[in-house]
Parts: structure tokens; sequence; C-alpha cells
């Protein structure tokens, strides 16, 4: 659980955390972010040594735009360089530092799974249709409809490519990148991919992954989370909070 | 200009092409298409030997949905194997093919360019606008496409080379020039207002690849029949204007 970091999210008005020191690998995150998530997945899965600022998404601080100018999470900050986007930051990591190496290098099996990683974007899109409107049998019909499509594509590509991961034996990147939806398909909505055999085989074995657990927070402190976000009171810093020391 | 392929546009109701031969590259693409050129660009600054296959896109063949189930261009089918989209199978021709080598291996360089490619969305959204009839909506996308120019400015300041990828067009100066070349045409005040894009510009233009690869900008308007098009409220295409090459197979029943 501490992969997702403890440390109390920066609001606007905060001053800014002095820059990280020579060769430390700074993560600006959101305890919450599924984004986020991908990137510290990646970071667990190799052991990658790392600080990270969390970031207060719906007060962010003015200091945090200089950094990212669209304001979103995950960046990095590493030797006076910034990074952002969940995918460019998690490739940039796994391409950088030691540990299992989670890309797969065959062109190959690479261009499936980032169709795969292109298909998965409808899972993403149909759960967030799908939680933002709980009142709405409508749009939340719709929303089931497009993250089907996108599940019925990762059941096909495990069912062809008859391996535990989309990655092979283990789980890789393109595992990592669509995780965080996953769990919380079954967190947020019970979602039980009981009509998909094989994403739902998938589903228990990425549960019992080391990575996948070191940045598992638990359901009610999720359930907490989004309570807070329906009342558009949003607390992030909810469960254990760390405070910075950045001496 | 032959590096875009003048193949006849395969519709609805014609037959099935017969599969390429044995390592035969075979690309589905629409010789006007901006994501097809990514590809064909790449194709070309490599020299890799392939053969065209031009799909109508408002009149799809069935057949084609068994090839590429979203419909979409580029396709590229090699020993059974599809791949699509254009910065997917682009990538497999870059890691797979000999010559020159167009992706960079340094993982910081790539991840600023990974960025500068999402920023370049917003140049990309102006080509829709580009294709209205409304004033209002052209004129929006001239200031989106401002963000994106914007952007690429600032990349190339901050780099200090010719193109996005160094010395030489590389893999992202090809993902990024199809919209580039379009916005030429039907935005051409635009890009003299940024000093260093409009020199990128003119130094993409002398590229080999950027040149087989290029129609003139009255082909560009004549393929998309504006008056025709806006009069019926529909796309009303001009897929095979200009050179037209026959398919060696049958392609009506």
């Amino acid at each position: 659980m501490a992969g997702m970091g403890y440390g109390r999210h920066f609001a606007t008005g905060s001053k800014a955390p002095p820059s990280p020191k020579q060769d430390v690998l700074r993560v600006y995150s959101m305890k919450f972010c599924p984004f986020a998530q991908r990137l510290k997945l990646v970071l667990a899965a190799k052991g990658v040594k790392h600080e990270t600022v969390n970031i207060d998404l719906s007060k962010k601080p003015e200091w945090y735009l200089e950094k990212n100018p669209r304001g979103l999470v995950p960046t990095i900050e590493i030797n006076g360089e910034i990074i952002y986007e969940s995918d460019i930051t998690a490739s940039y990591v796994d391409a950088v530092y030691s540990g299992r190496k989670l890309t797969t290098q065959d062109p190959m099996k690479k261009a499936k799974e980032l169709i795969l990683f292109g298909d998965n974007g409808k899972t993403v899109a149909g759960f967030y249709a799908v939680i933002t409107s709980p009142d709405n049998k409508e749009k939340q019909a719709e929303g089931y409809k497009t993250l089907n499509t996108g599940l019925e594509k990762l059941d096909k590509f495990l069912s062809e490519e008859k391996t535990t991961f989309v990655g092979g034996e283990e789980p890789g990147f393109t595992d990592y990148m669509i995780w965080p939806h996953l769990e919380r398909l079954s967190m947020y909505v019970g979602y039980t991919f009981s009509e998909y055999p094989n994403v739902k085989k998938y589903f228990d074995n990425m549960r019992k992954d080391k990575a996948v657990q070191a940045c598992r927070l638990p359901n009610e402190l999720h359930e907490e989370f989004r309570a807070s976000l329906r009342a558009k009171n949003t607390c992030y810093d909810i469960g254990i909070v760390e405070e910075y020391n950045f001496d | 200009m032959a590096g875009m392929g003048n193949e006849r546009h395969l519709e609805t109701g014609s037959l099935a092409p017969p599969p390429p031969g044995k390592d035969v590259v075979r690309v589905y693409g629409m010789k006007f298409c901006p994501y097809v050129q990514r590809l064909k660009l790449v194709l070309a600054a490599k020299g890799v030997k392939h053969e065209t296959i031009n799909i109508n896109l408002v009149r799809k063949p069935e057949w084609y949905f068994t090839k590429n189930p979203k419909g979409l261009v580029p396709t590229l089918e090699i020993n059974g194997i599809y791949i699509y989209e254009s910065d997917i199978t682009s990538a497999y021709i870059d890691a797979v093919y000999p010559g020159r080598k167009l992706m960079t291996e340094d993982p910081l360089k790539k991840a600023k360019e990974q960025m500068l490619l999402g920023d370049h969305a917003k140049t990309i959204a102006f080509y829709k606008y580009a294709c209205s009839s409304d004033p209002e909506v052209r004129k929006q996308g001239s200031e989106t496409a401002k963000l994106g120019l914007g952007a690429l400015e600032k990349f190339l300041k901050q780099a200090k080379t010719a193109f996005v990828c160094g010395d030489q067009p590389g893999f992202t100066d090809y993902m990024m020039w199809p919209h580039i070349e379009r916005l030429g045409v039907f935005l051409p005040d635009l890009i003299p207002t940024f000093e260093l894009v409009k020199k990128y510009f003119d130094d993409m233009g002398l590229d080999s690849a950027v040149k087989a690869c290029r129609f003139s900008n009255e082909l560009h308007i004549e393929f998309f029949n504006f008056e025709e098009s806006f009069r019926a409220g529909e796309k009303r295409r001009l897929y095979d204007c200009g050179e037209v090459v026959e398919y060696s197979f049958p392609t009506a029943k």
C-alpha cells in the first residue's frame, strides 16, 4: 500500500517544495489517481527508489502548473528534467532504470500490445461514463456497452496469446497500464468480469502480483474518497498521512 | 508523389484482393489520408519496398473489415499478420526493417518527443475545422492550431536542432508532418507567424521522403471537393483524382 505514497497533498497557496536532490527521482502524484498508479506500478515492479509529492487536483498549487502546464499527474522530475503523461513517464522509467525489463523487445508483440492498449481506451472511457452518472440509467447502459467492447478485446487477446498475462508469464508494461482501471471496475461498481472468463482469471492472477499489492489502497479508503468527491469537497488526505521532510 | 500510391480506391461491392506474396509488405491506405502518410513517410525514409491497396473511406469495401475491424487506414498486412494505427505500424516498420533508424534510442529525448506529439494533437484539431463551411468553426480551428504550433516553436527553440529529432528528420517529424503540410495548404498565413516553425516547414519540404509523399496544394484541394460536399451536406471526396494506377488482379465481380 505504501506504493502510492502517503504524503500530504499540496494545495493552492502552498509553498513549492525544494527541487529534488541530485539523481533523486521525484513523482508528483495523487494517492487515488489511476494514471499515477500506472507509473507507481512500474516503479514498484522494478524496485526503483523515488520520492512522492502529492498534489490536490481540485485545488492545484500555482507552482505545480509551472512544472506541468497541463496540471495533471503523474509528472516526474529528475535532475531538472520534467516528464509527464502516465505511459510516457512509465516507459522512461522502464528504459532508464535497472530491474526487470517490463516492455517487450519483440516488435510484433509490442505492436499487438499497443493495439490492445488502444482498445483499453474503451474500458477507461466506459468506466468513467458509468461512475459519473449514477442516476442516469441510459448513460450507464451506454457506459457498460463501451467498457464491454474493451474487455472483449482483452479476453480475445488473452485467449489468442495463451499466456497468463498480456506481457507473458509475468505482468509486463501493458498489464500495469491497464490494471488501475480494472481494479476500480471491481472496487467501484462491483464488476465481476463473469462474462469474460479469460479476463476474470487474469484479474485474479494480477491481484496476486507484488507490485499490484504494493499499490493497492483498501476499498474503504477509496469509498471515503469517492464520497467526498460526490459531496464536492474532495478529501485526499484520508487514511495514513505523512508530512514531508525534504532535508 | 508516387510515395502515397496512386492505386485506385476500392469500394463497397469490390472483390477482396488476393493475399500479398510471402514477406511482401502491403499497406492499405488512402491517397490523401494524413495518417497513412505518416507510415508512407517512414517507409520512404527507410526505403522499404511495399505494395499499396487504397480504400474508399466513405464507401468502405465489406472485406476490409476482416483486415481491420475499425475500418480505418493505414493497416499493414505481412505474412497473414495485420497491424493498424499510424504510430503503431510506423514503429513496427522502423524496428523491423533495415535502413536508417528513425526512432531515437535516448529515453529522455524519446519522452520529450512523445510529449510534443501530445501537444501536436492541437495542430491536428485544426484539420476537421478546415473542412467546415462555418466561418466561426474555421476561426476556432486556426486558434487551436496556434497552440500546437506554439508548442513546436518552443520545442525547436530549446532543442536547437533543425528537426524535432535532430539534424535529420526522424520518427516524430514524420508523425507530425502530414498535418503541418495540410496546415500549409488550408491556413497558409499561420505558419509564417512562427519563426522556427516556418524554417522547419521549409526544411522539411526539402527532405526526400517528404517530397516523395507530397501532393500539390491544388490536388489536396481538388480531393476535398469542398463546394460540392458543402452543397450536398456530406463528404463528396474525389479519391481517385490525379494519376490513377489499376491493379493487376480483378477488383469487380
